[in-house]
């Protein structure tokens, strides 16, 4: 009604609306996933354009599509192929060829993401405990490697690391300000990029991350004035949510009864997506009010349930 | 493909300020309202608009500003598109040698675009609380918050030229030429940069006065929501800003700072409930106040000096806070400091109600203007003295606004196949019920039926006398003259000289207390009663057998056609009537007139205008020499049946009246010597008689009394004249015969009328308002959300929401007031007419209504209001509502039939199939109507269907089986009711926000979403593919940068008749800021040749500023960016009739690389001239 008026502006209302369903987010009881994968499904991920296909790689060794709109599914099967290799190499997709490879690990690279905000700069996290920044227009491509200490060393000092263990998850921020990075240690850092400083954000010590596999948390659309939440998977089966700036554990997201691998993002109906190691993909939605009739429905598709 | 108009403008003022802009001793208030900006002159008589024009953009900010070395001040503005341009207002040069304003013509001003600076930053993040942009005292810098935590700082040229610079001037202002470029490359600003500032949510910002350095005070809120001010102080060499040691924490509640000029310096930070002064140089001086919580929306600084200030709150209280000076020469403190004053105390006062204002300007002379957005803004007269309710301030005058407009109707309440809007407008205490109409409204004051009336004639006491009191009334064969008394009676009388057994051709008055009477037989010349030597004077014949057949005069001369084809001259003097002249016509007389258009003497005239049967021309002929000075043959085969000469705004022009309705204006030139080819309107169907009135519209005496032309016609219309542009409003009568000024004592300000549709009627009445739609409103104080029309028990049923305080409770030994407040809704039943309300029906107190609707259930012929609630009006996602069902019984009382409690709250209702159609939360339900009185079930309504897939459905529209519902977060859906179910058919994949959503026909559907755009989508019927048939296709977007609140069908004009009009409207819809627009589609061909001639149109009228009009009008979601595709804007349009001949041929042509247009001039004016009719 405040937005009939013109008191309130639209951007500001439509943000303060989405705040407030993320906060809402539960397992979503009226909506499921049919289990497809007969191993572990290691990554998930949701198309952009529309927000409508899921695409899903599993320990089988297949990768499905399924179509959020319908429940129906479509499926390829591709190999998937893997890499132990301390460089990381940058394909071109219209030539298939490696156009780069960037060298600096000294482990096992298990994360990379590209910055949203500068189309060159690339962060990655490898087993050998650093975060490296590069930018691929440049021959001695490695920007800085992230310190965690944020002490005074040279930016590609070998005594950098940013944590004690091994590094598998890298994530810039939709702004592209601030890069989240977890490690073995069972540490999140959020990184400012712009000093290129631990922020020394604290989040608790609720993570527990120990498998050898991209780990990527899941940072949810940043609007000013609420805060941004970052959704990591933890191996005790749950998700945990997390303000970023602060570092405060907002909600623990229990159901999955299996170890979580990967989280997908889903903007137009504000669900969340999560691929575990027990086969399934979970789907994660803002708590409706109607949820017993939902559950109602479920149970008894074909006679119509009342409210009353 | 559509094309969409403006109806009525917005209205709401958001941004009001004062300078000196058109003058250096001007004083002018300018007001922003939207994508509009309008210019007034503060002069004695009360603000005149000046000026008053469009943006292509809409206006973020607004402010005066002064580089230095000038003695006028430019505006400056902000777009929300992060624009940033300055503007000055010159005097058109034709204008410039008049120099005074004060003459009755108005001045014609140009505006000139000093500079148009582009602010956009890709990277930034928007800033959501909105721009702030603000001016250093000293004029070197301005300083614009746009975006998150990044100021843009734009140095003002010290050396800027004084006086008007020698920028291009143009008609609309022609464009500055290096736009594209981000650099500031012009004499106004020298460098801009950015600098980013630590202080990510700033609630205000504000320059201090009398600081060595440009210094800013930022109020700001930290993270944890605790809100500081602190300074920086600027270096403008090397662009940098650095922090001062002064800040101040804790202020709870602040929302706005103040700077206080010099002398006395520092600022003051108006908070939720307290008010406190700090000045950063002398920190111990601080002083403050605690008010009783309110929130102040705006503030004005009333003095120079900067001690006394002007607030208003959310509550419509003006106050007036006083700065209590020590003067700190006075010995006793001389030795503290160098300064003159220093502040000892704050004292705020309530001054009394106004509208809840937006924006408070203090003119001059106690005179203040209260722009408001909620209800009408006002000029307002301060009082040192309370009246008897304790107000110190007085309302002179109001400027009527309609905004916001949440929800309408379009209803024909008096059944003349004209629709009107009833519409919620405003809210809180200035919430009203208005309704919008064509047209102009006729307040009868007296009612006579007078059968077989033909013609009236009003006289005065003397020529020069202001009000009329009698009325000579024209019978067949009968004349009758009639004298109002003060007290309203009706006294025949026997003028003694006046011809009683004839009708009566023309009866005025002349110079020397004479009065005039013309007859088929003889020209009169009488003298009224209270004349010193009474009765007839003087006559003229004419030959015998040859009778008048029609004549016209002024106060000195007559005309009179004689015979058929001969042209009279009579000079009517104080004695006698004689023949100057004559001059016989090849072709009989059709119409004459002879009214003055000389500037100089109202009552002869050197000119007349006559009409000729057979050959069909206008002749406009020299007195007294009847020679003939120019000659314009009409087009077709319909006679001019009546003409007039007429000055608007001091402009010349001849009317001409067709036969068939049609009405010809010619702009008349000095010389006289030609006939320019004329502009045609169709005004009606029947032949058309026009009539000079003099009447003030509404009745306030405080305008001159300017000339209007009556044309009596089956659609009686108003001529008028605005902005020098001839403007027509309907007048909602019936068919009018004829009609005369009647200012009499009794009626002050009325016309008298004469209908033919009840076998003749006299009307006495007044006039309101002249404007293109005619708003009446109807005050009920409080938030009107949704209406709906019951038409079988002719009312309304209106849901509003009342804010109820509670009573207030003093805390403490202060005398702080502390209330609770409360919202309550209700259900209103008005009745269509008077629009009183009829019965109340009170929702509880923890439930808000949400929405209303009509619904006659299948096998049940009672029509009951369906009401939707939620328990949540705020932000929050409603848990549950109710579903109410009234009846309105005979005695107009609302009763509850039934009631469902449902989970969520009901957003949206809608009558379909005999069912109730709602949307609750994320799903949709569909209830029937069970009429059987069962004792088990509680409610009659039984859930038939429901269908999930939302996350909140906001808005419904459905026909047929088809439904389109709108999502709060998804956009748009499409469903089909089958075989008792509701199932999806199509879908729009894109997230867009919607505000309301309607169906143009079965396949398009149209809505507004909340980045300002609308967009159109269409069903994909022609894929095969399954896949793709389930998504709905983007057919067009357009950005109209007003919020879009609800469309409803319908039209505000008569059903077209001709049924060959190039676009067909639909729908209607009403916004945010008070606008009410027109959307009507187009065939292909016809968007192709109004798109081709908006794109050249867009050329040759440029934007002000140098704007472009198709990056403004870009549809733009929070998602994406489209070029506008499918929509057409036509109120640009519309300005190709106000072209001059060359731009109309450089428009045909194609400027700046654009296709030529094929289409004839003729054939294209004709087509844009019915498109403007549309509305």
């Amino acid at each position: 009604m405040q937005m009939e008026l013109g008191i309130v502006r639209p951007a500001v209302f439509q943000r303060r609306y989405l705040a407030r369903r993320i906060l809402d987010i539960t397992l979503d009881p009226s909506t499921s996933i049919q289990r497809e994968h007969v191993g572990a499904v290691n990554t998930i991920d949701i198309e952009e354009a529309e927000g409508r296909y899921l695409l899903s790689g599993g320990g089988d060794g297949n990768i499905h599509v399924y179509d959020l709109e319908d429940s129906e599914r479509k499926e390829r099967r591709i190999i998937k192929t893997a890499s132990a290799d301390p460089r990381i190499r940058l394909c071109d997709l219209k030539s298939g060829a490696f156009t780069h490879s960037l060298s600096g690990h000294r482990g096992t690279v298990l994360s990379v993401d590209w910055s949203p905000r500068h189309e060159y700069l690339l962060a990655s996290g490898s087993t050998d405990t650093t975060v490296r920044l590069w930018d691929i227009r440049k021959s001695a491509a490695c920007l800085c490697s992230l310190d965690l200490h944020n002490s005074n060393s040279p930016p590609l000092s070998e005594a950098n690391s940013a944590h004690t263990r091994t590094v598998n998850g890298v994530m810039f921020t939709p702004d592209g300000l601030h890069l989240v990075t977890t490690g073995h240690d069972d540490k999140m850092r959020l990184w400012d990029l712009y000093t290129g400083q631990n922020t020394l954000a604290n989040y608790g010590t609720m993570i527990r991350n120990q498998f050898v596999s991209n780990l990527t948390p899941l940072i949810s659309p940043m609007s000013m004035g609420s805060p941004t939440f970052v959704f990591h998977p933890s191996d005790d089966r749950s998700i945990l949510m997390f303000d970023l700036m602060d570092g405060s554990l907002v909600k623990r997201l229990t159901g999955s009864y299996g170890r979580v691998t990967a989280l997908a993002w889903r903007p137009r109906t504000q669900e969340i997506y999560s691929a575990g190691n027990d086969h399934d993909i979970l789907v994660w939605a803002p708590k409706s009010v109607d949820h017993e009739n939902a559950l109602k429905a479920i149970a008894d598709q074909d006679t119509w349930s009342d409210s009353d | 493909m559509n094309i969409v108009f403006t109806a009525r403008k917005s209205s709401a003022v958001f941004h009001a300020i004062k300078g000196n802009f058109t003058g250096p001793n001007d004083l002018n208030l300018i007001l922003g309202k939207g994508t509009r900006v309008e210019v007034y002159l503060i002069g004695d008589d009360g603000l005149k608009m000046i000026k008053e024009f469009g943006i292509y953009g809409e206006i973020a900010c607004l402010e005066p500003f002064r580089p230095p070395g000038y003695n006028m001040d430019m505006l400056l503005l902000t777009t929300t598109h992060y624009q940033m341009l300055t503007l000055s207002l010159r005097l058109s040069s034709s204008d410039a040698n008049s120099g005074e304003i004060s003459t009755g013509i108005t001045p014609q001003f140009n505006i000139i675009s000093d500079s148009l600076i582009d602010l956009q930053d890709r990277h930034a993040r928007p800033y959501e609380r909105g721009q702030i942009v603000i001016i250093d005292p000293t004029c070197s810098i301005v300083c614009c918050h746009l975006y998150q935590g990044l100021l843009k700082c734009i140095i003002v040229n010290p050396n800027a030229s004084s006086g008007p610079s020698s920028h291009q001037q143009g008609r609309n202002a022609i464009g500055h030429s290096s736009r594209s470029s981000t650099k500031v490359s012009d004499k106004t600003f020298v460098d801009w940069f950015n600098l980013p500032i630590d202080e990510v949510s700033i609630i205000s910002m504000v320059f201090l006065h009398g600081c060595q350095r440009p210094t800013l005070a930022v109020l700001y809120q930290d993270k944890k929501e605790i809100r500081h001010v602190k300074t920086y102080e600027f270096d403008l060499k090397g662009k940098e800003k650095l922090a001062t040691t002064w800040n101040q924490g804790g202020l709870s509640g602040a929302a706005t700072c103040v700077a206080v000029p010099a002398p006395i310096g520092g600022l003051l930070v108006v908070g939720e409930y307290a008010i406190s002064y700090f000045n950063p140089a002398y920190p111990s001086e601080t002083r403050s106040i605690t008010i009783n919580a309110t929130s102040m929306q705006c503030y004005n600084r009333v003095d120079d000096q900067g001690s006394r200030y002007l607030l208003g709150d959310y509550k419509g209280k003006l106050y007036i806070l006083v700065l209590n000076l020590t003067d700190l020469q006075a010995p006793s403190t001389s030795s503290q400091s160098s300064r003159p004053l220093q502040v000892a105390d704050l004292r705020l006062e309530c001054l009394g109600t106004t509208s809840i204002p937006e924006a408070i300007v203090y003119l001059d002379n106690d005179h203040v203007f209260v722009g408001s957005h909620f209800g009408d803004s006002q000029l307002v007269l301060l009082h040192t003295d309370a009246d008897q309710h304790g107000e110190y301030l007085e309302i002179m005058e109001t400027f009527t606004n309609i905004a916001p407009l949440t929800d309408f109707e379009v209803v024909d309440l008096e059944g003349q196949g004209q629709g009107q809007i009833v519409a919620c407008s405003g809210a809180f205490k200035d919430g009203s019920l208005r309704i919008i109409r064509n047209g102009v409204g006729i307040n009868d004051k007296a009612v006579l039926e007078l059968p077989g009336i033909k013609g009236l004639w009003s006289l005065k006491g003397n020529l020069d006398a202001e009000t009329e009191d009698t009325l000579v009334m024209s019978f067949l064969n009968s004349t009758r003259v009639v004298r109002v008394t003060p007290d309203t009676e009706m006294v025949q009388e026997d003028l003694e000289g006046f011809v009683n057994d004839s009708p009566t051709l023309l009866c005025g008055n002349v110079q020397a207390n004479l009065v005039l009477q013309v007859t088929p037989e003889s020209v009169r010349l009488v003298a009224p009663t209270q004349h010193i030597q009474s009765g007839l004077i003087s006559e003229w014949k004419p030959p015998t057998g040859q009778l008048i057949s029609m004549a016209s005069m002024n106060g000195t001369q007559c005309l009179a056609a004689v015979g058929g084809k001969t042209l009279i001259y009579l000079d009517v003097g104080s004695e006698a009537i004689k023949e100057v002249g004559r001059t016989t016509f090849e072709n009989e007389i059709a119409c004459i007139d002879v009214t003055s258009i000389d500037a100089t003497n109202r009552h002869a005239s050197q000119v007349c205008a006559v009409g000729l049967w057979t050959d069909i021309r206008v002749i406009l002929v020299r007195l007294p020499t009847m020679e003939i000075l120019a000659s314009y043959g009409l087009p077709g085969e319909i006679l001019p049946r009546s003409l007039l000469l007429s000055r608007f705004e001091g402009v010349p022009y001849l009317l001409v009246g067709l036969g068939d309705g049609q009405l010809l204006t010619f702009n008349l030139d000095a010389s006289l010597s030609s006939l320019p080819s004329p502009k045609r309107i169709s005004l009606g169907t029947q032949p058309i008689m026009l009539r000079q009135i003099s009447s003030t519209p509404g009745g306030n005496g405080a305008g001159e009394a300017s000339s209007h032309v009556f044309a009596c016609s089956d659609r009686p219309t108003v001529i008028y004249s605005s902005n020098r542009k001839l403007l027509y409003s309907n007048v909602n009568l019936k068919q009018v015969t004829t009609v005369t000024s009647f200012n009499c004592e009794a009626f002050p300000n009325a016309l008298a009328i004469v209908g033919s549709d009840e076998e003749g009627v006299l009307r006495i009445g007044s006039i309101d308002e002249f404007q293109e739609l005619h708003v009446q409103t109807f005050p009920i104080n409080e938030s009107p959300r949704r209406i709906a029309y019951l038409a079988s028990k002719k009312c309304f049923g209106v849901l509003s929401i009342r804010i109820v305080s509670t009573t207030p409770e003093t805390v403490g030994s202060s005398k702080i007031e502390v209330c609770e407040e409360e919202e309550i809704g209700f259900v209103r039943l008005h009745d269509d007419q008077t629009f009183d309300v009829l019965h109340t029906y009170e929702i509880p107190r923890d439930e808000v209504p949400q929405c209303i609707a009509v619904v006659q259930f299948s096998g049940d012929p009672t029509h009951y209001i369906a009401v939707g609630t939620a328990d949540t009006i705020s932000e929050d996602i409603p848990e549950r509502g109710r579903i109410l069902i009234l009846e309105v019984s005979e005695t107009s009382q609302l009763k509850l039939v039934t009631e469902v409690e449902v989970k969520g709250g009901v957003m949206a209702i809608k009558e379909f199939q005999g069912k109730l159609l709602c949307g609750i939360n994320e799903r949709l339900c569909l209830y029937s109507w069970n009429t059987a009185e069962t004792l088990m079930a509680q409610s009659n309504l039984i859930l038939e269907y429901t269908h999930r897939g939302f996350i909140t459905v906001i808005s419904l529209a459905v026909h047929g089986e088809f439904i389109v519902a709108g999502d709060l977060i998804r956009s748009m859906a499409l469903l089909r009711y089958t075989d008792k179910k509701i199932a999806e058919i199509a879908r729009d994949t894109n997230t867009d926000m919607l505000m309301a959503v309607d169906m143009i026909d079965d396949d398009t559907f149209i809505a507004s979403d909340n980045a300002s755009s609308i967009f159109s989508m269409v069903k994909n019927t022609e894929t095969t593919s399954e896949d793709e048939a389930k998504r709905l296709l983007w057919s067009g977007g357009w950005h109209l940068s007003d919020q879009v609140n609800q469309f409803r069908h319908g039209s505000l004009v008569m059903a077209n008749q001709e049924g060959d009009a190039p676009a067909t409207p639909k729908l209607l819809f009403v916004t945010v800021s008070g606008a009410i627009g027109v959307v009507a589609t187009l065939t292909k061909d016809m968007y192709e040749l109004f798109h081709h001639l908006e794109t050249n149109l867009s050329k040759v009228i440029k934007g002000v500023g140098g704007l472009d009009h198709a990056s403004w009008r870009t549809f733009r979601s929070h998602a994406k960016t489209l070029a506008s595709e499918n929509f057409v804007d036509g109120d640009l349009i519309e300005l190709f009739l106000d072209l001059s001949q060359d731009e109309v041929n450089h428009v045909l042509e194609g400027p700046d690389g654009c296709q030529p247009i094929k289409t004839p001039v003729d054939e294209l004016t004709r087509l844009v001239e019915e498109l403007s009719r549309l509305h």
